[in-house]
């Protein structure tokens, strides 16, 4: 109804004209003041919608022509193509009232209001009710708290309930519909319908994951032979014929902004959105396959391979020719893993045995704590001493749990917010177990260097986090230019040396109670009696634990080559950005209103607070800067540039025979094949990324003696391994 | 072509007279309304220009307004002093004459001066290269990626200028601001 049709509703008689009398008030408001209540800020006013404003005030939109007669399959499979659109529009980022609500068969049905003609009952009715149903179990996702509103999805209703339609119900009759249409003569359209039913009658199958629980580690993949079928009518649908026909169907007016100005609306008036139907396809395509990947979770084996599975599902990304989008995993999946993985319970997949804590207590385990002395404490001050610890450790983990099915930009707050945790527990850790140590004695072999499992499990979580922190700021191509991505890969090579040589200490460990276990199995042979028996008891029980501590030493052994790597690369990155820097190419910008040290401070401003390693001071990174030997020493300004290429060239070999060695301890590892499959499409990027710099390198040397101005720079990302993009060096 | 002038925004109507003060305030609003993407009410200008009228600089040729920027400073997390930039726009005829990059260098000034602002803070898309290299070519930095921040499904950077040391020092390890000036309205 428009605002002369409202006007006209009401009984004019009844009220009484005030206009001239609320003037003649108002003309005592001093001229420019504003007039408010005190209750409020000015700018909480300016979420308000303003009326009459045409950009913000829906009731001026004006009411469009509705036609929503179905005759024919065409049209009826033209509002199932565009719906299906309105579909992937919302899960787009778009609101329900410009896409899957601005469908005529939509607002009636969802309100139970009726629709008529026999196709439409028949067939659209069915699609209609399946799409509420959808919309409905995604909402439902969207609103337990584990994605963000409008960011990653839209989930104001209008104040419609969407659950309106049982979803079993809405099965059968989408199958019974599926039934009719077949019974029709056939056709090009009877074909996209059907498909087009059956695609949504899967769809409504994918958040029941949610109510089944398995236990962790069972390897019992579920059937779920719905995402198969899903995507061989997905594949149907995209053939070019099909989608060629698809754009020749008959429209019907059936989709207008009406709603947005009849249903209660909080937003501002907005043009309809729907994907086309080769995106709508693409959309659906990747529902199901980051479904069917999610659900590997199902078949992972133990919590080193948990954590490795939820780590490549984090960083799971798909290359997208566009430089500036980065897509993470499909948004429904992303809140389904969440809400699959870890249950309201704490369960971990709904498990009777794992939990959050017990996950944590596994992992930590597996880490350093296995063996430990302090794990075999009786002393009750250590014990809650160390429960105080894990109740501390257990939120950031908890955070890296939740992480994991953010959005790409998400990620990097969640791991940011996860540094300032690690490093608070680093210090309570610590001083647990320097305390501890007096009653402990846990030392390294021939040495007084007490072993701190907790401690060193805190410090490995937080470096490795450190370092995400800077991954993450290069995928978000936050560094924008050669200086500061040269400062990026700088401090990344920095501490990635701290990572590296804690690596080796936790091998160390790792080593020490393999060896303390032969140790103890010489011991037995030398006793005798009583002391005989207890220790054999004991060694039977530590005994178990061996062929963990073997693969957590190739586990260790296969993250320490892939950080010496990362180092590598990271080194030789920031070498060849230095050299560009002899072309001005790291200068400041001359309109710059900041100093280099405050950029420097600002810059790396999630690390100030670190305790240990400390951040370099920019003091430091100058002296590093004026230096003139570059790559350990091996590399100078002035040496010749084959002498150059030739250092280079050589650290080049080195990475990429710890290419080779990581390869064969993934091959190690016998990880399940999804696991293996994607370390080693990363070690092809990694490959890849070594050679890009060398190129990077020889083009740097072609333009080494012209100015800023006549020297481009290109970071390229398309198919290049998200931590390293490819530097496109070349004279203007 | 003849001069383009630069000049704050005024509210004082003895100086200025009503009329020209409804005028600059119309015309600003006609420039952000048709250059920007994002709807503003009437309660969003009123925001900034009333609390802020000096930080809403207009850049006038033959008196007429065609180009403006539009921010305001306000305590952060009561730990710093921030500055936002929320507007800025250009008539098109008018563009590519550096007009731009006077309003963000005479705003910018503006709040480090007199408000003694601790960083500088704005948004913008992904994928507005030249808005970025204007900024960026005044030292802002990319703290922040924001996804699909705009209605147009766009991500955004937060750019951030430091100003002081407390720009670099996470909120929660920075004192609480004494005398933290407060908006009037």
């Amino acid at each position: 109804m428009d605002v002369e049709q409202q006007l006209s509703r009401l009984n004019i008689r009844d009220y009484e004209d005030i206009t001239s009398e609320f003037f003649a008030i108002t003309s005592a408001i001093e001229y420019g003041s504003i007039v408010k209540s005190q209750q409020f800020k000015l700018l909480e006013g300016t979420h308000a919608l303003e009326v009459l404003n045409p950009k913000l005030d829906t009731a001026l939109l004006k009411p469009e022509i509705s036609h929503p007669a179905v005759e024919t399959l065409d049209q009826a499979a033209w509002v199932m193509v565009r719906l299906l659109g309105s579909v992937c529009a919302w899960l787009d980022n778009n609101s329900l009232s410009v896409s899957v609500l601005s469908c005529y068969f939509v607002e009636q049905l969802i309100q139970r209001k009726p629709v008529t003609g026999e196709l439409v009952e028949r067939c659209v009715a069915p699609f209609v009710k399946g799409v509420i149903s959808f919309v409905s179990s995604v909402l439902k996702l969207g609103v337990a708290g584990v994605i963000y509103e409008e960011e990653d999805l839209n989930t104001q209703t209008m104040d419609l309930d969407f659950s309106v339609y049982d979803g079993e119900q809405t099965v059968l009759e989408l199958q019974k519909a599926v039934k009719w249409v077949r019974s029709q003569p056939e056709s090009t359209s009877q074909q996209l319908c059907v498909d087009l039913l059956l695609l949504i009658e899967h769809s409504l199958h994918i958040c029941e994951i949610t109510q089944i629980c398995v236990e962790l580690y069972e390897n019992r993949p579920q059937s779920l032979s719905f995402a198969d079928s899903a995507l061989e009518i997905l594949a149907r649908l995209a053939e070019p014929e099909t989608v060629a026909f698809a754009g020749t169907l008959p429209t019907v007016a059936c989709f207008s902004a009406n709603v947005q100005k009849t249903l209660n609306n909080r937003s501002p008036p907005k043009p309809l959105a729907h994907s086309s139907f080769p995106s709508s396809l693409e959309n659906f395509t990747k529902l199901f396959t980051d479904f069917q990947f999610m659900l590997n979770v199902l078949s992972v084996r133990d919590s080193v391979e948990l954590y490795e599975f939820l780590n490549i599902f984090m960083t799971r990304r798909q290359f997208t020719t566009d430089p500036d989008e980065i897509l993470g995993n499909h948004v429904v999946v992303r809140a389904l893993m969440q809400l699959f993985l870890i249950r309201d319970d704490r369960s971990i997949l709904g498990s009777r045995r794992w939990n959050i804590s017990t996950l944590l207590m596994d992992v930590f385990s597996k880490i350093s704590f296995q063996n430990s002395k302090l794990q075999s404490s009786t002393d009750e001050e250590l014990r809650g001493g160390l429960e105080k610890l894990i109740i501390q450790i257990e939120p950031a983990f908890y955070n890296f749990l939740t992480s994991i099915s953010q959005n790409p930009s998400r990620q990097r707050q969640f791991v940011n917010k996860e540094l300032i945790i690690w490093d608070s527990i680093q210090v309570e850790a610590e001083n647990f177990e320097l305390e501890s140590h007096a009653k402990l004695q846990d030392t390294f072999a021939n040495s007084e260097l007490p072993v701190m499992p907790v401690s060193s499990f805190v410090y490995y979580l937080k470096l490795t986090k450190m370092a995400e922190l800077l991954f993450k700021s290069i995928e978000l191509c936050l560094f924008k230019d050669c200086r500061e991505l040269h400062l990026g890969y700088w401090l990344l090579a920095n501490q990635l040396d701290y990572l590296v040589q804690h690596l080796k200490r936790l091998l160390d460990i790792n080593q020490l109670r393999q060896a303390q276990l032969t140790a103890l199995s010489k011991k037995i042979k030398k006793a005798k009696g009583d002391k005989k028996a207890k220790l054999r008891e004991e060694y039977e029980t530590k005994k178990q634990s061996l062929p963990q501590l073997l693969k957590m030493e190739l586990y260790f052994n296969m993250q320490l080559t892939k950080y010496q790597i990362h180092k590598s690369l990271a080194e030789n990155r920031a070498t060849v950005l230095r050299m560009l820097g002899k072309n001005g190419l790291m200068d400041l910008p001359k309109l710059c209103k900041a100093s280099e040290e405050t950029l420097y401070n600002l810059q790396f401003k999630s690390f100030q607070s670190i305790g240990v390693p400390q951040l370099p001071s920019f003091r430091d990174y100058k002296e590093m800067m004026k230096q003139q030997k570059w790559l350990a020493s091996q590399l100078s300004a002035e040496a010749n540039a084959s002498y150059q290429k030739g250092v280079l060239k050589q650290k080049s070999d080195e990475i990429n025979a710890n290419i080779r060695r990581l390869e064969a301890l993934v091959a190690e590892m016998q990880f399940p094949e999804f696991i293996t499959e994607r370390l080693i499409q990363e070690t092809k990027l990694l490959k890849k990324a070594n050679v890009a710099t060398l190129l990077t390198f020889s083009q740097a040397l072609k333009v080494a003696d012209l100015p800023r101005s006549h020297v481009a720079v290109e970071f390229e990302k398309y198919d290049h391994h998200l931590y390293y993009p490819n530097i496109k060096v070349a004279a203007k | 072509m003849s001069e383009i002038e630069y000049e704050p925004l005024s509210l004082d109507v003895d100086r200025l007279g009503r009329e020209t003060i409804d005028a600059h305030i119309e015309q600003v609003r006609r420039l952000v309304d048709e250059h920007l993407s994002e709807p503003y009410s009437i309660y969003v200008y009123r925001f900034f220009l009333n609390n802020w009228p000096n930080l809403t600089v207009m850049a006038k040729h033959k008196g007429r307004v065609i180009g403006c920027i539009i921010s305001k400073v306000e305590p952060h997390k009561h730990a710093r002093i921030r500055g936002y930039i929320g507007m800025l726009a250009v008539d098109n005829e008018y563009r590519g004459r550096g007009i731009a990059k006077e309003l963000i260098s005479q705003s910018v000034d503006s709040m480090i001066e007199t408000y003694h602002c601790d960083e500088i803070i704005l948004e913008t898309e992904v994928v507005n290269k030249a808005a970025l290299r204007l900024y960026e070519n005044f030292g802002f930095l990319r703290v922040k990626r924001l996804f699909r921040y705009y209605l147009n499904k766009h991500d955004a950077f937060r750019l951030i200028l430091p100003v002081t040391e407390k720009s670099s020092v996470r909120s929660t390890f920075l004192p609480p601001l004494e005398n933290a000036p407060e908006s009037k309205y």
